[in-house]
């Protein structure tokens, strides 16, 4: 049985315009565009598909090279952690996405402006039973 | 002291005069307000003057601390500040006297706190200034430094009404309806040659910030406007050769573009993903354009003005004319 793969939803928040997606990563502060075919698999996978499926699914439609291209696609993803495993059983149904008419490679763009700024000036999290603000005690901070 | 911003009533507690003369003139444009009209429950916002001796020691180093479920606070040692914002609790600031009288905080005061309580899903404060035309805003997007300001106040003195030049509430659309932008500080940040570029160099300072620029305030100098509908967003970019001609760019470029410059503020005051889902939605709904700037502040005006499209909606609020009621002494 292979892993079931889903978008890391928590981590990277997203949003999808004109077939480019943007990732924010809420642990580095970078930016992540999704462009090509890129931000359609990440609808599917959005979308409850597996992506085994997705891979098959372009290979289908387009061909084995770009079902290769996906699964790399699909591997690089994984490797950054933008999508994760799930033990949760998958939906029993699947949204259906429409298919776009061609293919174009898929490709992840970083930016790390925002990285840098936020690792100049580090925002420190709280945990919130703490009764935060309040003096630390003995001096200790 | 009640403030009506963004739709919200913010509740100003101190027994500070010096307190109450720091934060007037940056919000001198929510002056003869009518508290009773506004929704949701008030945000109190406590203000305590600290001598020059107090230091916020015991919070831990300097900088930004975000608590989940939605606290925030900024602890600053020179001037000596402390700034947070407890949801149910509302904001606190504890400053000494050199911090309520530093530029920075003469121009935002509150700022981090502010956006803390004001921002969610629905509304963020983003790092942009906005002007409008006959009730139809413009969002002024760019990183520090490439003319926020210029733009904004050369609009202004040409007619525009002001909403902001460097941090101004944006709300999401709601069904049918555009994006708003709330005008939060009536204040403005200039370098020097800006200043002179458009002949305010005799404006009387109310601060000068650690980046040495010269805070004004801008109340009784523009028409400031404290809400409108989004007609259209422009970055703003270095100059280039020729005349500035707004050149239009595709939804998604304009969201990764604005992300970058609203990120900082965002994320030290609330959720990247509500961040992310305002200016989606402020990507998908309206049309941005990037502009190269220019000294030639005519045609800067003219650029900005040629976004709009003709007979924009008008439906924002102005602010009325007024000023804050302070106690006898303070200016």
């Amino acid at each position: 049985m292979t892993e079931r793969l889903v978008p890391n939803s928590a981590r990277f928040p997203d949003q999808t315009i004109d077939d480019e997606t943007l990732l924010f990563d809420a642990d580095t502060g970078n930016l992540v565009l999704l462009t090509g075919f890129g931000s359609v698999v990440w609808t599917h996978l959005l979308a409850g598909a597996d992506a085994a499926a997705i891979a098959a699914g372009v290979a289908e439609r387009f061909g084995s090279e770009a079902a290769e291209a996906t699964r790399a696609f699909i591997g690089e993803l994984r490797t950054a952690e933008m999508i994760v495993p799930s033990a949760a059983p998958p939906e029993a149904i699947v949204a259906v996405v429409a298919w776009p008419a061609a293919f174009t490679a898929p490709a992840i763009e970083r930016y790390d402006d925002i990285a840098k700024i936020i690792a100049m000036d580090p925002i420190h999290d709280v945990d919130a039973t703490t009764g935060w603000p309040r003096a630390a005690p003995d001096g200790e901070v | 002291m009640l403030l009506a911003l963004a739709g919200r009533t913010v509740r100003v507690e101190t027994a500070s005069d010096r307190a109450l003369g720091a934060i007037a003139p940056a919000f001198s444009h929510l002056a003869g307000s009518a508290p009773g009209a506004v929704a949701g429950a008030p945000i109190r916002w406590r203000i305590a003057e600290e001598d020059d001796a107090w230091r916020p020691e015991g919070y831990g180093p300097n900088g930004a601390y975000r608590m989940s479920g939605g606290g925030f606070a900024v602890v600053q040692g020179e001037p000596a500040a402390l700034e947070s914002y407890l949801p149910g609790e509302g904001i606190t600031l504890r400053a000494g006297r050199r911090a309520l009288g530093a530029g920075d905080f003469r121009a935002h005061p509150g700022s981090f706190a502010l956006a803390a309580a004001l921002s969610g899903p629905g509304a963020q404060v983003l790092h942009a200034g906005a002007i409008a035309h006959d009730g139809a805003a413009v969002l002024l997007v760019g990183v520090g430094g490439v003319g926020k300001s210029t733009t904004a106040l050369a609009c202004a003195l040409g007619g525009a009404d002001f909403l902001g030049d460097d941090l101004v509430l944006v709300e999401a659309g709601r069904g049918a309806a555009a994006p708003r932008v709330h005008c939060l500080f009536a204040t403005a940040k200039l370098n020097d040659d800006s200043a002179r570029a458009l002949g305010v160099g005799n404006w009387r300072p109310i601060g000068i910030t650690p980046k040495n620029k010269t805070v004004v305030a801008v109340g009784d100098r523009v028409a400031i406007r404290r809400s409108a509908p989004i007609a259209a967003v422009v970055l703003l970019a270095p100059p280039a050769n020729g005349e500035p001609r707004p050149e239009r760019i595709a939804p998604a470029a304009a969201m990764a573009l604005v992300m970058p410059t609203a990120l900082p503020v965002a994320c030290r005051t609330g959720s990247p993903a509500d961040l992310l889902g305002v200016v989606a939605d402020l990507a998908r709904r309206v049309p941005a354009f990037r502009l190269p700037v220019t000294w030639d502040l005519d045609a800067l005006r003219s650029a900005v003005r040629s976004v709009l499209p003709r007979g924009a909606e008008a439906s924002g609020s102005i602010a009325r004319p007024g000023r804050l009621a302070l106690p006898d002494g303070v200016s």
